[in-house]
C-alpha cells in the first residue's frame, strides 16, 4: 500500500515548471524530485500546504492512495 | 544555532583527522614493533622484557627459534589490533567527510566491537601460547601450559560488547537520518 504523489500532472495542468515550484515553496529542486520519484517518506504539512497554495488544488488532487500489495512497513 | 551546529562539526572533523592519523601509525607500527621487539628482546633491559619469560625460563636468554615463535604468536594480537585500526580509520574518515549515520558507519562500529570481543578471547589463547613457546626449550618436566583469564580480557569483552551496543543504537539513527532525508 502506498500514496501516490502526481505533481506532474498538476505542474502541467498549471503550466508550470518543476523548479519554479521548487523556489516558491522554498525547497531545493533535488527535495522536489524526491517527491515527484515517490521516494518521499515523508512530506510535512507545510510543505503540502505550499504547494496546494502555488498549484491553486487540494491536496486530494495530489495524492493518490494505491494498494499495491506491499506492506509500507517493510520498505522502511 | 546553526553556528554551533557548524561549530560542532568543525570539531568532530579536526578530531577525527587527528584520532586517523594516530590509527594510521598504529596500524603500520604494530607489526614493526613486534618484529623488531622480538629481534633485539635478548639485548633490552630487563624492565622491557616480558615477567613471564623470566618466570618460565632458565635463564633470560631467548633462542632465535623461541623469539621466531613468539613474534608469530604475538602478531596475533597484532594483527587484532591491526584490524581494529583500520576500522577505526574508515570510521573517522567517514566523520571527517560529515557521514555520522550511514549504514557503513554502523558496519564498522559493529565490526569493531566484534574485533575487541575476539581479543579478549584471543588474549587468553596467545598467553597460554607464549608460556608453551617460552618453556618448550626447558629440560622434561619443566615446561609450562598456563591458562589465565585476567581484568583485561573481563574489561575488553564488556567494552566489545558495549561497542556492539552502540552499532545498533546507531543503526537506530541511521533509520531515523534516513527518515528525515527523504522528508520532504
Amino acid at each position: 500500500m502506498s500514496v501516490q504523489i502526481n505533481l506532474d500532472v498538476m505542474l502541467a495542468k498549471r503550466k508550470m515548471k518543476s523548479n519554479e515550484l521548487a523556489k516558491l515553496i522554498g525547497i531545493t529542486e533535488q527535495n522536489l524530485s524526491i517527491l515527484k520519484t515517490g521516494k518521499a517518506r515523508a512530506i510535512r504539512i507545510s510543505t503540502l500546504s505550499l504547494i496546494c497554495r502555488h498549484l491553486n488544488c487540494q491536496p486530494g488532487d495530489i495524492l493518490e492512495y494505491l494498494d499495491d500489495g506491499k506492506d509500507i512497513r517493510d520498505e522502511i | 544555532m546553526q553556528n554551533a551546529n557548524l561549530q560542532n562539526i568543525s570539531v568532530i572533523k579536526k578530531i577525527s583527522s587527528r584520532l586517523r592519523l594516530i590509527c594510521n601509525i598504529i596500524f603500520f607500527l604494530t607489526p614493526i614493533m613486534t618484529i623488531f621487539y622480538w629481534s633485539f628482546y635478548n639485548h633490552l633491559p630487563n624492565e622491557y622484557q616480558y615477567a613471564i619469560v623470566r618466570q618460565y625460563l632458565q635463564t633470560n636468554y631467548l633462542p632465535l627459534i623461541t623469539r621466531v615463535l613468539c613474534a608469530a604468536i604475538m602478531m596475533i594480537p597484532g594483527v587484532i589490533i591491526m584490524l581494529a585500526s583500520k576500522y577505526l580509520i574508515e570510521l573517522f574518515r567517514l566523520y571527517e567527510n560529515n557521514v555520522f549515520f550511514s549504514p557503513n558507519n554502523v558496519t564498522y562500529m559493529e565490526k569493531l566491537g566484534k574485533i575487541v570481543i575476539i581479543w579478549a578471547f584471543m588474549d587468553i589463547i596467545v598467553g597460554t601460547l607464549l608460556v608453551l613457546a617460552i618453556s618448550f626449550n626447558n629440560p622434561p618436566g619443566q615446561r609450562y601450559l598456563s591458562i589465565g583469564v585476567g581484568s583485561f580480557q573481563l574489561s575488553s569483552l564488556l567494552i566489545g560488547y558495549i561497542i556492539v551496543l552502540f552499532s545498533k543504537i546507531m543503526d537506530e539513527a541511521r533509520i531515523i537520518n534516513e527518515e528525515q532525508q527523504y522528508t520532504v
